[in-house]
């Protein structure tokens, strides 16, 4: 994990006492995390009267290494060198460290929604008609589904996809569904 | 049920009756084509040159013979009230087999033409799919998530459309699930009445 020089010196502000006082430490390390995951939960940024260059860098830098720290994946170990180098007292490695194991499952998969995918798909709704007759036939007299695929994409929000199936057809996806499930669940339980 | 031709009707069709059984075959065969494809032009002025009529007669009496056979697969008439309903045309016997024929070979097609021409939303056409596994990404190292990766193609008329989509095991096996429970829904008493009542 490498950092910039501009991170570099954004966390030596914020593990730095004379800066950042312990109280509002605490405050940024919770902000700064907070402000990736929920935005709009997020009110202003705490400053308690502190210097808001400093606490504007701080926040920056923090916020980096969270993001860095869950791209990479990387140990408590790991994450604790960085913070020492960059001269951090103990109580705070540990108060970032906690944040950080709290909300890396959530900052992963933030970032494992970010880039370009097709729409993926997150639910179904499917409602049944009987087809009776139109304007050509008099009597049709067969069930169609139609499907509503609820997709999502990462720049787009969601959409919806949406197809008709008669019988047939439906039972045709249906099977090519089941084949992919199958196959699925034997390549997990061979790997 | 025994469809009732009007008179203007039954004036084209009645060159049916002056030609042999043969040509009525071909005129069947474009008229099945047309509703298949798309009216052939040319077809319509080799039979008129062939026979030495006008090209509005051959157009009349193939379009007639369109409209009686939707009319006749609209109402699911049966090959006895066939007979019946081609008895005010006085055709040689030979020229109704031929029509009668070709109506039942072809009314199943027919009746799955006329059922898309109406309202018809996109249908299903085919569906492929690929198992992968993300393992990095620029936002994200040292992943491993399983993903599916969908091609879904749908028919909306003649167009056939393709868009590739995704999902995640959890939501594959909820979509399998939830589209099977759509399907075993339609044995159920409820369903089963109504399909059979209605």
């Amino acid at each position: 994990m490498e950092l910039s020089p501009e991170v570099s010196r954004g966390l030596q502000l914020a593990g730095d006492t004379a800066h950042i006082p312990d109280k509002l430490y605490t405050k940024l390390v919770s902000y700064a995390c907070d402000v990736l995951l929920e935005p709009s939960q997020c009110g202003p940024v705490p400053d308690a009267g502190a210097d808001a260059g400093c606490v504007k860098g701080a926040l920056a830098a923090l916020s980096t290494l969270f993001l860095e720290a869950a791209k990479h994946d990387i140990n408590t170990d790991s994450l604790s060198h960085t913070l020492e180098d960059s001269k951090f007292s103990n109580d705070r490695i540990e108060i970032f460290s906690k944040k950080f194991l709290a909300k890396k499952h959530g900052l992963r998969a933030l970032l494992s929604s970010i880039g370009n995918f097709p729409p993926h798909i997150v639910d179904v709704d499917w409602r049944i008609q009987h087809y009776i007759k139109n304007d050509c036939l008099n009597r049709v007299c067969q069930p169609l589904f139609l499907i509503d695929l609820k997709t999502e994409k990462s720049d787009a929000g969601e959409q919806s996809v949406q197809l008709a199936c008669n019988q047939e057809e439906l039972q045709d996806l249906v099977g090519k569904l089941r084949d992919a499930c199958k196959t699925l669940q034997r390549t997990a339980q061979e790997s | 049920m025994i469809v009732a031709l009007n008179e203007e009707h039954k004036q084209h069709l009645s060159f049916l009756s002056s030609v042999s059984a043969d040509v009525v075959r071909e005129f069947c065969q474009i008229a099945v084509e047309f509703m298949k494809k798309e009216p052939n032009q040319k077809a319509y002025n080799s039979a008129s040159q062939k026979l030495g009529v006008e090209a509005d007669t051959v157009r009349h009496a193939v379009e007639g013979l369109i409209h009686l056979f939707t009319s006749l697969t609209a109402q699911m008439v049966s090959e006895q009230d066939l007979t019946t309903t081609l008895l005010p045309l006085a055709m040689p016997e030979e020229v109704s087999e031929v029509i009668k024929e070709y109506y039942l070979s072809e009314s199943a097609e027919i009746r799955s033409i006329l059922t898309h021409m109406s309202v018809d939303v996109a249908h299903y056409h085919d569906l492929q799919w690929r198992l992968d596994v993300k393992v990095a990404s620029r936002t994200l190292r040292q992943q491993t998530d399983p993903i599916i990766t969908l091609k879904l193609k749908t028919k909306n008329g003649d167009e056939i459309q393709s868009q590739v989509l995704q999902t995640d095991p959890v939501n594959l096996l909820h979509l399998t699930s939830t589209l099977e429970d759509a399907l075993n829904e339609l044995k159920t008493p409820h369903c089963r009445r109504i399909l059979r009542n209605l």
